[in-house]
């Protein structure tokens, strides 16, 4: 039997976990995800998508679960894996109080799961001065040196110019996890799934990596196409704005081996920047920049 | 009205510095009339019908001891389990004897084995540790010549060991591969553990099971001398079961102590989404009191991790292997909580354990003084394992008390001088002297099961200050022989905000006594915790220890 994969979403209070939740569980998704909860109460599901719900289990329409941790997440994880509930991913949220790592231990008891993957999420605006606090300074700094990828969140309250300064510090802190905004956290928690049940990623949880295209030229849209299905399917997420040979600006999402190309946009601004989070070896990364590079127009 | 009883004794210790003394208590309806000598009682025996009992003639007679701080669910699921431990233990039906060797724990495995009469019941041991008890696994129990399912359980709650035939029990496979476990070496450690206890929690919780870890319960506190406590964290596993529990097993006539239940503001706080709604639910839960179980305006909140887990938060430089302590609230939730309950006027018990933890606690009470200041509220330092000189004074201007757990300084203190905080902090666990300097009321809890509960056992290392190795930790922290007498009496009561019914032997408190065979103030004392005990008074009500 496959494990199912877990993320554990980690952070500290008000780093937006819930928010991220509820957008989650809102969403149509082909996922079936069972969400271990802290405090049930601040869950908000639209009653139209629940299909039933008891004092600790919600079940939506779209076919995930919403499950409260109570005072013993084991037990909770226990007792869903018991019911047999169709689950393909599971996303555990760790307490503010709580090292993401040891709550991972959790989810390494049990057979039926696979290696947890850590996400911790940042509050930009917060995230350095909450680490320098002298009651929970080293907790919020474990938090993310857990991390296999940091989410800020809330970027929107933060100068742009201040974002960048705070992912230095972020992997000065953790040198080996990815760094991304947070902004679109909810559609990269439910692809997950795809990437962490290859089977040979189940042993270790995958080291992220995200790397950036960018090219002033514009692209020729065969090649890019063409270049886009060669991508290793490591890469499982990929989002940005290509500009090609006929002048047209589009938004580029991926998501798993799914890919789209929008109609053409308005958005200002030119050239393609291209964001990529790949779970191989940051090595790959330079092979696949190369071909990006061979559909630029000469 | 009923007739009045005087009881004679050898010596009253009465802890009211007014009238330390006495050879005579007159007691109606459960409380005294007045205490002092036969002489001085004739107002009140001349004009009413009296009997004299002179069972107690060569007593001692205390104020019934008070532990304000342990947890009956915890210990009722603890009691059914055999005691293997490497420091003794002494227990209503057996003294038990301390096993410091791997040879040994085997043996007792054996023996116990043999005085189990049912062949299927598994064996449920605590207290396995390998500093004392070497490296027991699997193999080692296969090889015994026991049949039966065993357990051996870590004295931290966070491992257990197991035999071929718990596995076979449990049903869990040989090839099965868990991380903190190794089944071929029946091992089952930290969240590992969660997989064994899933299987064992349906035996261990069963209701007649519990029922009988309750009774067990009982014996414990009336063995201990108590006549009142303090479960200071009602609701931690569920209210409802708890009280229902508590009310068929500890709310009985042949029950010979009350208790007060203090809810913990944290889990009911979760369970109402809000600390708003939890301190309302709180204010109900009075109209359920009945003779013997009560609810007061007390709360329980939480600020750092355990003592025993060395997951207190320590500030710099912390501890020695460089690992951090947990927090239990962060402060930000604690904060918000106390601010609802100090507002409401409610008495706030604060588990900390830690300094960091300490200082956490002390920091939000400085804010709720500033906004809103209170006298007499009573802001209690649970556990209090180690803390700065500084702090202690802080304590005192911020007008806060202490209950303290100071077995952490008998059994931890010379593992943690080696292994965990260094010697002139594990010397200084359980700073007492110093509270006492400063004025501050200091009271003792056993939080049963991390202290035996017994009273007298606390005052004995309170007083004397050595550890299970025998080493004197922190003399200048010694306490005297009456005030570690006061901790076990009127300021366990004031703890409880219940000085004005028990702890203290005057006109018009409870008649609870807690009757000894010597006197705690005329004994040596390195003799303070072997003063055997008669048995106790409740409300009047002679209740001897059957031996």
């Amino acid at each position: 039997m496959t494990p199912i994969p877990v993320t554990i979403l980690g952070g500290y209070l008000g780093a937006g976990k819930t928010t991220l939740i509820n957008k989650v569980l809102a969403q149509e998704s082909d996922q079936r995800l069972a969400v271990f909860v802290n405090d049930f109460g601040e869950i908000n599901i639209d009653a139209a998508l629940i299909e039933s719900r008891d004092d600790n289990v919600v079940a939506l329409t779209n076919g995930c679960v919403c499950c409260s941790i109570g005072d013993d997440l084991g037990k909770a994880v226990f007792e869903l894996l018991q019911s047999d509930t169709p689950t393909d991913h599971v996303v555990i949220e760790a307490s503010g109080a709580a090292d993401p790592t040891r709550v991972a231990g959790y989810a390494l008891g049990d057979t039926r799961l696979g290696a947890p993957h850590v996400i911790t999420l940042a509050d930009a605006e917060t995230i350095r001065t909450r680490a320098k606090d002298k009651f929970v300074g080293k907790l919020v700094q474990r938090q993310i040196k857990a991390a296999h990828l940091v989410a800020l969140s809330k970027i929107d309250l933060v100068a742009p110019s201040e974002i960048e300064p705070v992912q230095r510090w972020i992997s000065a802190l953790a040198p080996y996890a990815s760094v991304i905004n947070a902004s679109d956290l909810s559609s990269l928690l439910v692809q997950q799934v795809r990437s962490n049940a290859s089977a040979d990623d189940l042993e270790a949880p995958p080291e992220f990596t995200t790397f950036t295209f960018r090219s002033a030229k514009s692209l020729i849209r065969d090649r890019f196409e063409e270049a886009v299905r060669s991508l290793p399917p490591k890469v499982w997420r990929a989002k940005g704005f290509v500009s090609f040979d006929d002048g047209q600006r589009v938004v580029f999402q991926k998501v798993g081996n799914r890919w789209s190309l929008s109609d053409p946009t308005t958005e200002t601004g030119d050239g393609t920047v291209l964001v990529f989070i790949s779970t191989s070896p940051v090595t790959e990364s330079a092979g696949i920049l190369e071909k990006l590079q061979a559909c630029v127009e000469k | 009205m009923s007739e009045i009883t005087v009881f004679t004794a050898r010596s009253i210790i009465t802890m009211d510095p007014s009238l330390p003394r006495g050879t005579a208590i007159a007691v109606r309806d459960g409380k005294v009339l007045e205490v002092g000598t036969l002489d001085s009682l004739q107002p009140w025996l001349s004009q009413h019908p009296h009997t004299i009992d002179d069972r107690f003639i060569d007593h001692i007679l205390m104020p019934g001891f008070i532990d304000p701080h342990l947890h009956p669910t915890m210990a009722a699921i603890l009691l059914n389990m055999q005691f293997i431990t490497a420091v003794e233990w002494r227990l209503p039906w057996a003294t038990v004897k301390p096993t410091t060797t791997k040879e040994g724990f085997l043996e007792r495995l054996v023996e116990l084995d043999g005085e189990m009469a049912d062949p299927e019941e598994p064996l449920f041991t605590w207290g396995y540790h390998q500093l004392w008890h070497g490296h027991v696994r699997r193999q080692d129990l296969d090889a015994l010549p026991i049949e039966r399912p065993v357990v051996c359980w870590h004295r931290s709650f966070h491992e257990i060991v197991v035999n071929g035939a718990m596995l076979k029990w449990m049903g869990i496979n040989e090839q099965d591969t868990h991380a903190q476990t190794n089944i071929e070496e029946g091992h089952f450690f930290e969240n590992g553990l969660r997989v064994a206890i899933n299987h064992l929690n349906p035996h261990i919780l069963a209701p007649e099971r519990y029922a009988a870890g309750l009774e067990k319960l009982k014996q414990v506190v009336h063995f201990g001398g108590h006549t009142t406590i303090g479960d200071m964290a009602a609701g931690l596993f569920n209210l409802e079961s708890e009280l229902q529990a508590a009310s068929m097993l500890l709310d009985t006539e042949d029950t010979p102590f009350r208790t007060q239940m203090i809810p913990a503001g944290n889990v009911l706080g979760a369970t109402y989404d809000t600390n708003e709604a939890a301190l309302e639910f709180i204010k109900t839960l009075p109209e359920k009191n009945t003779h013997r179980l009560e609810f007061r305006d007390h709360v329980k909140l939480f600020t750092d991790g355990a003592f025993f887990s060395e997951l207190m938060q320590l500030s710099d430089p912390g501890y020695i292997d460089g690992h951090d302590g947990e927090w239990l609230m962060l402060p930000e939730q604690f904060e918000a909580a106390v601010r609802v309950y100090w507002n409401a006027g409610y008495k706030i018990h604060v588990h900390c354990t830690g300094d960091l933890g300490l200082e956490m606690a002390l920091d939000v009470l400085d804010k709720m003084q500033f906004a809103r200041p209170r006298f007499d509220h009573r802001y209690t330092i649970e556990h209090f394992g180690f803390c700065t000189t500084e702090q202690v004074r802080r304590i005192k201007v911020l007008g806060a008390q202490v209950s303290a757990n100071i077995y952490y300084l008998y059994e931890l203190s010379d593992i943690y001088r080696n292994k965990s905080i260094g010697n002139e902090r594990a010397s200084q666990i359980g700073r007492l002297g110093s509270v006492v300097r400063h004025g501050i009321p200091l009271a003792f809890h056993s939080d049963f099961t991390m202290a035996p509960a017994l009273p007298l056992n606390s005052a004995h290392i309170a007083v004397n200050r050595v550890n299970a190795a025998g080493d004197v930790m922190g003399p200048e922290e010694k306490l005297s022989v009456d005030d570690a007498m006061r901790a076990i009496t009127i300021e366990a009561a004031y703890m409880l905000g219940m000085e004005n019914e028990v702890g203290s032997l005057r006109a018009g408190k409870k008649a609870d006594f807690t009757v000894l065979e010597k006197d705690p103030y005329n004994v040596s004392p390195s003799e303070i915790r072997d003063i055997p005990i008669w048995g106790t008074v409740f409300e009047g009500r002679p209740f001897p220890i059957e031996r």
